[in-house]
């Protein structure tokens, strides 16, 4: 029994899928390329001076002409936060497999790190200066610092959230406090470990300039301080502009770690209209 | 009868109230003054002026704020923040440069303080081959990168050939160099220098840009924000603010003892000797040879061709074809400066 073919209409209904489907894509594009127009526009109308407002097209002089520069300083808050994250990651899953092992050093350990995590970091970063100087540690500090109580946390509840069902059936099944653990408890855990990994990537690059801000002399965050008091504002938004591709890569790498490491979770499954 | 005695005693009572208010007690006019950094004894004369009534004579109520740094305070005198601040004159050149709507209307440091300041026991870069390489600090938003950037074009040299350290406040620079994070800041001889050695008992030492590579711009300046100063109102209080400063500098010159005394109780952390050391380094520096004798602030048109030819060689400075886009002389007082007396 055949059924009901579609063979009368094929190429012209992929192709226009397709189409369709390219357009849809474009539509975030579209949407930036619109806003720097208008931008652009309104900069060269009204005749902002470059000090308040440069042009987008300044901007991106700037950014393509001193793309070396951007690389090197780049490259260094690049470092510095990707070794206070991993520093972050290293220490809080550990540690919230250990808070939700035992009571007792939960209660010993969570009053410590909630009071680690209120400090604001703009204030101890000063003192991280006069301990560490202005070499990468106090950032890779700060960066750790700031990435660190969103993991622990969400990996902390991911780790708590397998059912007492889901717990039955593996021991039900014969399964030793180990196996327990590593096939139950820690799979079910990570969907809600990436969400705070994700929240901490977007957090690293931010505390990472934070750092640089206090006292530096190389990164991108120093580069800010030094186009400001240069008057070079549009070499400035270049520097933003850099900063935001960097944390836009770091974010969706995690993402894309997420999507390997836990494809059967809801959070990828296709919205397909056909099923 | 009773209903006409009570008007009458009213009438009476207000006629003694008014003729007993003492003559000069109309209400004073708001006035605010952003410093370039925070206090130091470069500040004194006007604390002087506020201090020995000099500006409550004009009928000006002025508060003096402090700041964190050249650039920036151009920056809040470029949005009208605070449409009258102290900055140095080479950076408002710049700024002025990128479109800031700001103007010198007077300056009071001719020649440019601008030093290397390290720790005696470590006295790097006193010499020019010393240089490169040195981990010098500055606060992002300080005066010194103007002058700095000149400096190394006319050693033939780069910004980055020195290891420029940006921290975040006026106190972290000190902290950097006191702590050997840093060899030397770019400060003022007359201000971090013996601040230093005060606060933290360390000999302090230091080098003057002006003696190492003859390098020296205008200095510090009263700038205001253009539009501001067009309604009259202001330019009013502007030029009365102006004589009375005149007057504070004037006298200051005159009594530095009093001068340090009245430093001393606006910023507690001095003492008399700091105070006398940074006020008479301050002095030294108000005139060049062709403002000799001319009212105090009054600038030359040769010293602001030379600051602009200094930037425009070494710092990428755009040339103004008309200077008087930097300064005028116009709103500042004749001796003796007491004529916008009220």
């Amino acid at each position: 029994m055949a059924l009901v073919s579609d063979s009368g209409k094929p190429d012209t209904v992929t192709s226009g899928a397709t189409a369709a489907a390219f357009l849809r894509r474009l539509t975030p594009l579209a949407g930036v390329a619109g806003f720097l127009l208008l931008w652009q526009v309104f900069v060269v109308a009204w005749g902002v001076p470059a000090y308040l407002l440069p042009a987008p097209s300044a901007i991106g002089h700037a950014f393509i002409s001193q793309l070396p520069l951007l690389l090197d300083h780049g490259w260094t808050t690049v470092y510095e936060m990707l070794a206070g994250y991993a520093m972050a990651v290293c220490i809080a899953i550990p540690l919230a497999i250990a808070i939700t092992s035992s009571r007792r050093f939960n209660q010993l350990v969570m009053p410590t790190m909630l009071f680690f995590q209120i400090i604001p970091k703009v204030a101890i970063a000063p003192l991280f200066l006069v301990w560490f100087g202005v070499g990468p540690t106090p950032k890779i500090l700060v960066a750790f610092l700031i990435s660190f109580f969103p993991i622990v946390i969400d990996a902390a509840v991911g780790l708590r959230s397998m059912s007492t069902e889901m717990a039955d059936l593996a021991r039900s099944m014969g399964a030793s406090r180990w196996q327990v653990f590593a096939q139950f408890r820690l799979p079910t855990s990570l969907p809600y470990l990436f969400s705070g990994l994700k929240v901490a990537a977007t957090l690293a690059i931010a505390g990472t300039v934070v750092g640089e801000f206090v006292g530096a002399d190389k990164g991108l965050g120093y580069l800010l301080l030094v186009t400001n008091s240069n008057m070079e504002a549009a070499l400035m938004f270049a520097t933003i502009l850099a900063l935001t591709i960097i944390g836009l890569i770091f974010y969706y790498l995690v993402e894309m770690l997420e999507t390997f490491l836990i494809p059967w979770h809801v959070s990828h499954r296709v919205e397909s209209g056909t099923m | 009868m009773k209903r006409r005695d009570i008007i009458l005693s009213l009438m009476a009572a207000a006629a003694a109230v008014t003729l007993t208010v003492p003559a000069g007690a109309q209400t004073l006019e708001k006035f605010t003054f952003r410093l370039n950094w925070t206090l130091y004894g470069e500040h004194a004369p006007f604390f002087v002026a506020r201090d020995k009534g000099f500006y409550k004579d004009v009928g000006l109520d002025v508060e003096i704020l402090e700041g964190s740094g050249s650039t920036t305070v151009a920056q809040l005198t470029a949005n009208a923040t605070n449409p009258v601040s102290y900055v140095d004159a080479a950076t408002m050149m710049r700024g002025i440069n990128a479109g800031m709507p700001i103007k010198a209307v007077g300056v009071t440091l001719q020649q440019s303080p601008m030093s290397f300041i390290y720790r005696a026991d470590n006295p790097r870069p006193s010499k020019i081959d010393q240089i490169k390489d040195s981990r010098i600090a500055i606060t992002a938003g300080d005066a010194s990168l103007a002058i700095f950037t000149a400096f190394m074009g006319k050693l033939n040299m780069k910004v980055s050939d020195v290891k420029l350290i940006t921290v975040a406040n006026p106190a972290a620079k000190e902290q950097a160099v006191l702590g050997g994070q840093a060899d030397a800041l770019l400060g003022y001889f007359m201000d971090q220098g013996p601040r230093m050695q005060l606060k933290s008992g360390v000999k302090m030492g230091w080098s003057r840009l002006t003696d190492m590579a003859g390098i020296t711009t205008l200095s510090s300046a009263i700038i205001v924000n253009n539009d501001w100063v067009k309604d009259p109102k202001n330019l009013d209080q502007l030029k009365r603010f102006l004589a009375a400063s005149q007057r504070g500098w004037e006298d200051t010159r005159k009594n530095v003892d009093d001068a340090a005394a009245i430093f001393i109780k606006a910023a507690p952390s001095f003492n008399t000797e700091i105070a006398l050391l940074e006020i008479n380094g301050t002095l030294s520096i108000t005139n060049t040879k062709h403002t000799q004798g001319k009212p105090l602030f009054w600038s030359a048109k040769e010293d602001w061709q030379e600051s602009q030819d200094l930037l425009e060689k070494y710092a990428g400075l755009t040339a103004q074809p008309d200077l008087g886009k930097y300064y005028t002389n116009e709103y500042l007082a004749q001796p003796p400066y007491t004529a916008g007396k009220k």
